[in-house]
């Protein structure tokens, strides 16, 4: 308990975690407090500005924009979420095994990894959902693609600096095999780094996620995206700029709280960057 | 780096290829017959194996042949080269435009740490770093383009038919990637520049009495600015590359714009074309930022 208190003390891990909290819990119950229906269209009211009825007004079909919103925030949370931990899974390992086994693998793996690198990431998650065709489950594949190779140089070089320690050299002496020193003795020393890793990557995925659903390449419609209503809100910017303006500030909300969460795990678990600061 | 274009360029081509749909048969149309989708895959040749028509490509590439786009059958160089100036542009524009604004404002604060005007300015810059590009953008043509009308909301008017318009348009899109820039460079100088001020060379200079200004120049921003020209680099090499998402909210008609069209059309020969070109001027930058390192600190320099 006092690791936790120790934790929010900093007032970016309580902003932070208050504004994910919130999101995620407007996610979780979005049946509950969402208004309306987000695929109910309303003929009548078109463009609506914010009133009583509609908090944030309606779209270009006489859809709640809070609604919409409100069920936007699952859509991105889910491959944010699961795009990340897809990468997390395959990256760590093979930092693990690129950094604990044969030399051969670590060469291949990497110079794989750096050709990854070598695309823009947006220009990569692009050409990927080209191939594997546009929908949700390409684009939290091409999301996690994107994000493997920090998983794993983040495994492969801690493992490195790990590998001749003295834990590493007895757990050998009394013959334990590759499996048991690796995902038993090594993997939770990274995993604190790796938090503040799927944290920020977290963050960086669901900015992906809408800038692909922005270029019609991610979550297809009707289903409410927050990428996708920006893109198309800015065609009615003219008759109605707020549709536009709610759904880009819950996401920039989003990723601020991401981000100060990930600064303060930082600092919490690495001491030493904080007095940098 | 030889090697590593060779590889890339495999890479790519091969990617490319695995995009589904068969691009003869795009080219001729639902009503085609066998024979003229068959006529069409010899044309341009599809019917050969895929390994055959890398070396090929390969060869054309070399003597400067892009070959013709599989859509509208023009040459690829001519489509390519005039968005690779419009990406040029804006990209130089915007990295220049979140120098001026980031390394004063990095500085200062950097140097006056824990004061009033540091909150506000780093407050201000903690925003822009988390802010989407795609959404600043969006505001900022709300703000400047609808409620204050002073500039255009997107397009782009050639230089050569109206200087002043065409600089009216490039402003928009330049400060969405510049602040956002600008906020990065802010964050990293705020810290190396309190790092820098705690060595004792600078320690030495103030007790040798030094003018402020020459501390500044001579030991801060020197020491303090490797960081900042490895992010500003990396940012580089992909606004070179065409920022596909604000040259679309913009109407930007540099190399992101065409990539995206690329997909949309399935224009294998056009695309392969742009993400190679790309790619590699992202590792030409990566080098070019290896090397302004290695001439800042002989200490980075590649062993």
């Amino acid at each position: 308990m006092g690791r936790i208190r120790e934790f929010f003390s900093s007032w970016a891990a309580r902003i932070g975690a208050a504004i994910v909290c919130l999101i995620v819990l407007m996610a979780i119950t979005a049946p509950v407090i969402s208004p309306c229906d987000p695929l109910e269209m309303d003929e009548s009211a078109r463009l609506v500005k914010p009133n009583a009825e509609h908090i944030m007004g309606t779209d270009e079909y006489g859809r709640d924009i809070f609604s919409r919103i409100v069920y936007g925030a699952r859509t991105s949370i889910m491959i944010g979420v699961c795009s990340v931990l897809m990468a997390a899974v395959i990256g760590v390992n093979i930092g693990l095994i690129a950094g604990y086994t044969s030399r051969i693998f670590d060469a291949i793996s990497m110079r794989l990894m750096d050709a990854v690198i070598a695309f823009p990431a947006t220009l990569l998650a692009v050409v990927i959902i080209a191939i594997a065709g546009t929908g949700s489950m390409s684009a939290m594949l091409a999301i996690a693609i994107v994000n493997i190779p920090a998983f794993a140089r983040l495994t492969r070089s801690t493992i490195l600096s790990e590998k001749n320690k003295l834990y590493v050299e007895s757990e050998k002496a009394i013959g334990a095999g590759a499996v048991r020193i690796l995902y038993r003795e090594m993997l939770p020393n990274i995993l604190s780094t790796l938090f503040v890793q799927i944290t920020v990557s977290i963050a960086n995925a669901i900015l992906l996620e809408s800038a692909l659903s922005f270029l019609g390449l991610g979550t297809p419609p009707p289903a409410p995206s927050w990428g996708a209503m920006l893109s198309t809100g800015k065609n009615f910017i003219l008759y109605s700029p707020t549709y536009v303006v709610f759904p880009g500030l819950v996401l920039t909300l989003l990723i601020i709280g991401l981000y100060l969460l990930g600064d303060a795990l930082r600092d919490f678990f690495d001491p030493h960057s904080k007095e940098r600061d | 780096m030889f090697i590593a274009l060779i590889i890339t360029s495999f890479f790519v081509f091969m990617i490319i290829n695995l995009i589904p749909g068969d691009p003869a048969m795009i080219m001729a149309g639902t009503n085609a017959s066998e024979t003229q989708i068959e006529a069409l895959r010899a044309k341009f040749g599809l019917d050969r194996s895929i390994i055959e028509r890398y070396f090929i490509w390969l060869g054309n590439v070399m003597r400067g042949d892009l070959g013709v786009s599989f859509v509208n059958g023009q040459p690829i160089v001519g489509m390519v080269t005039s968005r690779i100036a419009y990406t040029i542009e804006l990209a130089v524009s915007a990295t220049l435009l979140s120098l001026v604004i980031g390394i004063p404002l990095g500085i200062y604060t950097g140097l006056h740490a824990k004061g009033f005007a540091d909150y506000i300015i780093t407050g201000i810059s903690a925003m822009f770093f988390a802010i989407p590009g795609f959404y600043l953008g969006i505001l900022l043509i709300i703000v400047f383009a609808l409620f204050w009308p002073v500039l255009p909301a997107s397009g782009c008017v050639p230089f050569s038919v109206d200087p002043f318009r065409h600089i009216a348009s490039l402003i928009l899109p330049s400060f969405t990637i510049a602040l956002g820039l600008a906020a990065r460079i802010i964050r990293f100088l705020h810290s190396s520049v309190q790092d820098v001020l705690q060595q004792e060379h600078v320690t030495t200079a103030i007790a040798r009495g030094d003018s402020r200004m020459r501390i500044v120049m001579q030991h801060i921003l020197r020491n303090s600015l490797i960081p900042v020209i490895t992010i500003v680099g990396l940012q580089m090499g992909d606004l070179l590359g065409g920022s596909l998402i604000i040259e679309q909210i913009f109407g930007w008609p540099g190399i992101g714009q065409l990539t995206i069209q690329a997909i949309n059309w399935r224009d294998y020969t056009l695309l392969q074309t742009n993400v190679l070109y790309i790619v590699v001027m992202f590792m030409i930058v990566n080098l070019a930022v290896d090397i302004i390192n290695g001439i800042i600190d002989p200490r980075a320099r590649v062993r």
